[in-house]
C-alpha cells in the first residue's frame, strides 16, 4: 500500500489524482519525507510547462487583484516547517540589519526585513515577562546565563544567553516553539563573544506553549533532532 | 519656494518606515523568493512587485488549461489573491518561488476545468445540452502552435510517450486513470511514464533541486 502512495508522487505533481487519491497521498505526504522531496523536485519541472506559456492578463487585472489583497487577510494559522535556509539572513536584511539592528553575538532572527518585529520591541512590549531557562542535563558547558522574555501580545519571545559555548562543529542551536506535541523551528543562533546572544522567536508564541532548545545541523532542521538543551513553558 | 524635503528620522522605529519607502529596496529584492517572502510578511508593495513578476506565467498557465480567456482570468485572479492570503506558507527550503505560485496556478485551473466537465456531464444526462466551447475535447488544437514550440525544449527532452502522458494531464486535467484508460496502457506505466519525463524536464532545465 505505500509503495503504491509512494508512486503517486508524480501525477501528483501533475495535479493528475483525483480528490480522493490527492487527499490520501496529501496525508501520507505529511509522514514521507521522502515522497515531499520527490515532489518538491517533480513540481520544478511541471511549473516550467506552465510558465513556457506566458501571456499577459487583461490589464484591469491587477488592480482588481491588489484592490481585493486589500481586503483580504493573510492566512498565518499554518506555518510551514521550515528548514535551515529559511532562517539564513537575506542579502538585503544583512545591510539593512548593519545600519538598523544592533544584535549581541550573531542572532540569526526569523525575516530581519524592515517592518518586522524586533527583539528591541519584544523587550520594551508593555506586557513583556522575563523568566529563566531550564539548563538541561544534557547542556555540555558550564554555568550559563539563559533567560526569556515573553510578550504575548506579540507573540514572541526573546531568548538571552552569557556564557553559551558554541554548538559544536557544523552545528548550530535551535529554537523550537512546541504546541501540542509539535515542534515548530523558530530559527537558529549562535554565540558571540563571550557566549552572549539574543535570539528573536516569533514563531506563535501564546500562552500554553514551550519553548526548546538543541543543537542540530548548521543548515537546520524540519524537526528536533538533538537532545533539549534548554526550555521554558511559558 | 521649496520645502526641505529631508526627512527627519528620530527613533529605530521611524528609520525603519523610512527605509521601507525608499524605492531603492524594490532595485535590492528583484529574486522572486525574497518577493515572496516579504509578502508573506504583509509587505504589500512587494506584493504588487511580486504581481508584475508572476502575473504573465499565472495567467499563462490557466490559459493552457482552462483555453477560455474570460474564464482563465477569473481564475487567474482568484489564484493571485490567493497567493497573498496563503504566502506565508512559502517555504524557500522546499523549492522556488515561482514554481509555488504555479502550483496553485495549475491546481486551480484544473480544479475548474474538472467541475465544469462534471457539470457539463449533469448537464448532458438530463439533455439539456452538449457542448460548451472551450472545454470540449477537441479544445487541445486551441493552444498556440508558436507557443508550443517554446516549451520543446523541455518536451522534447521527454519521449513521445512520457511526453503524451504529461500532456494528457497537465493541460487537459485528466488523472493519471484516465490517461491511462486514454491510451490503453496500464496504471503502472502512466505513472513511471510521468515521473520519468518529469525528471527528464527538470534535468534538461537545470532546475535547482
Amino acid at each position: 500500500m505505500t509503495d503504491e502512495l509512494h508512486d503517486l508522487a508524480a501525477p501528483y505533481a501533475l495535479d493528475a489524482l483525483d480528490d480522493d487519491e490527492r487527499e490520501r497521498f496529501e496525508r501520507h505526504l505529511h509522514a514521507c519525507v521522502e515522497c515531499r522531496q520527490q515532489v518538491d523536485a517533480l513540481r520544478e519541472g511541471a511549473a516550467h510547462l506552465g510558465s513556457a506559456f506566458e501571456e499577459a492578463p487583461p490589464a484591469a487585472m491587477r488592480a482588481r487583484v491588489l484592490e481585493a489583497a486589500e481586503h483580504t487577510p493573510q492566512d498565518r494559522s499554518m506555518v510551514p516547517l521550515r528548514r535551515g535556509r529559511r532562517w539564513s539572513l537575506p542579502r538585503v536584511a544583512t545591510a539593512v540589519a548593519a545600519v538598523l539592528v544592533v544584535t549581541i553575538g550573531l542572532a540569526l532572527v526569523t525575516g530581519l526585513l524592515v517592518d518586522d518585529l524586533t527583539a528591541d520591541d519584544v523587550l520594551a512590549a508593555d506586557d513583556v515577562v522575563t523568566h529563566g531557562l531550564t539548563v538541561t542535563e544534557a547542556y555540555p558547558g558550564g554555568p550559563v546565563e539563559a533567560t526569556v522574555a515573553v510578550s504575548t501580545e506579540e507573540e514572541a519571545a526573546v531568548l538571552t544567553f552569557a556564557g553559551l559555548v558554541p554548538a559544536g562543529p557544523e552545528l548550530a542551536y535551535a529554537a523550537w516553539v512546541i504546541h501540542d506535541g509539535i515542534a515548530v523551528p523558530a530559527g537558529l543562533f549562535e554565540p558571540g563573544s563571550g557566549g552572549a546572544v539574543q535570539a528573536l522567536v516569533t514563531e506563535s508564541v501564546t500562552g500554553g506553549v514551550t519553548i526548546a532548545v538543541t543543537a542540530e545541523p548548521a543548515s537546520g532542521s524540519d524537526a528536533p533532532t538533538g537532545d533539549i538543551l534548554f526550555t521554558v513553558s511559558i | 519656494m521649496t520645502l526641505a524635503v529631508e526627512p527627519t528620522i528620530h527613533s529605530r522605529t521611524e528609520r525603519r518606515v523610512a527605509f521601507a519607502r525608499l524605492p531603492i529596496q524594490i532595485a535590492l529584492v528583484p529574486d522572486l523568493d525574497d518577493l515572496l517572502l516579504a509578502t508573506g510578511r504583509g509587505d504589500r508593495v512587494a506584493f504588487a512587485s511580486l504581481y508584475e513578476a508572476v502575473a504573465k506565467a499565472v495567467y499563462g498557465t490557466i490559459r493552457a488549461v482552462v483555453r477560455d480567456p474570460s474564464i482563465s482570468e477569473e481564475v487567474a485572479q482568484d489564484v493571485l489573491v490567493e497567493v497573498w492570503r496563503i504566502s506565508p506558507r512559502f517555504d524557500p527550503g522546499r523549492g522556488r518561488a515561482i514554481t509555488w505560485v504555479l502550483t496553485i496556478a495549475h491546481r486551480r485551473a484544473v480544479d475548474r476545468v474538472r467541475s465544469e466537465d462534471a457539470s457539463r456531464r449533469r448537464t448532458e444526462r438530463v439533455g439539456i445540452a452538449d457542448h460548451q466551447p472551450g472545454f470540449d475535447s477537441t479544445a487541445a488544437e486551441v493552444v498556440d502552435l508558436d507557443e508550443r514550440r517554446r516549451v520543446e525544449a523541455g518536451l522534447g527532452a521527454m519521449t513521445d510517450l512520457q511526453r503524451q502522458a504529461i500532456e494528457l494531464a497537465y493541460f487537459e486535467g485528466l488523472t493519471y486513470r484516465e490517461v491511462a484508460e486514454r491510451l490503453g496502457v496500464p496504471l503502472g506505466t502512466v505513472k513511471t511514464r510521468m515521473r520519468d519525463g518529469l525528471q527528464r524536464l527538470r534535468e534538461a532545465l537545470g532546475a535547482a533541486p
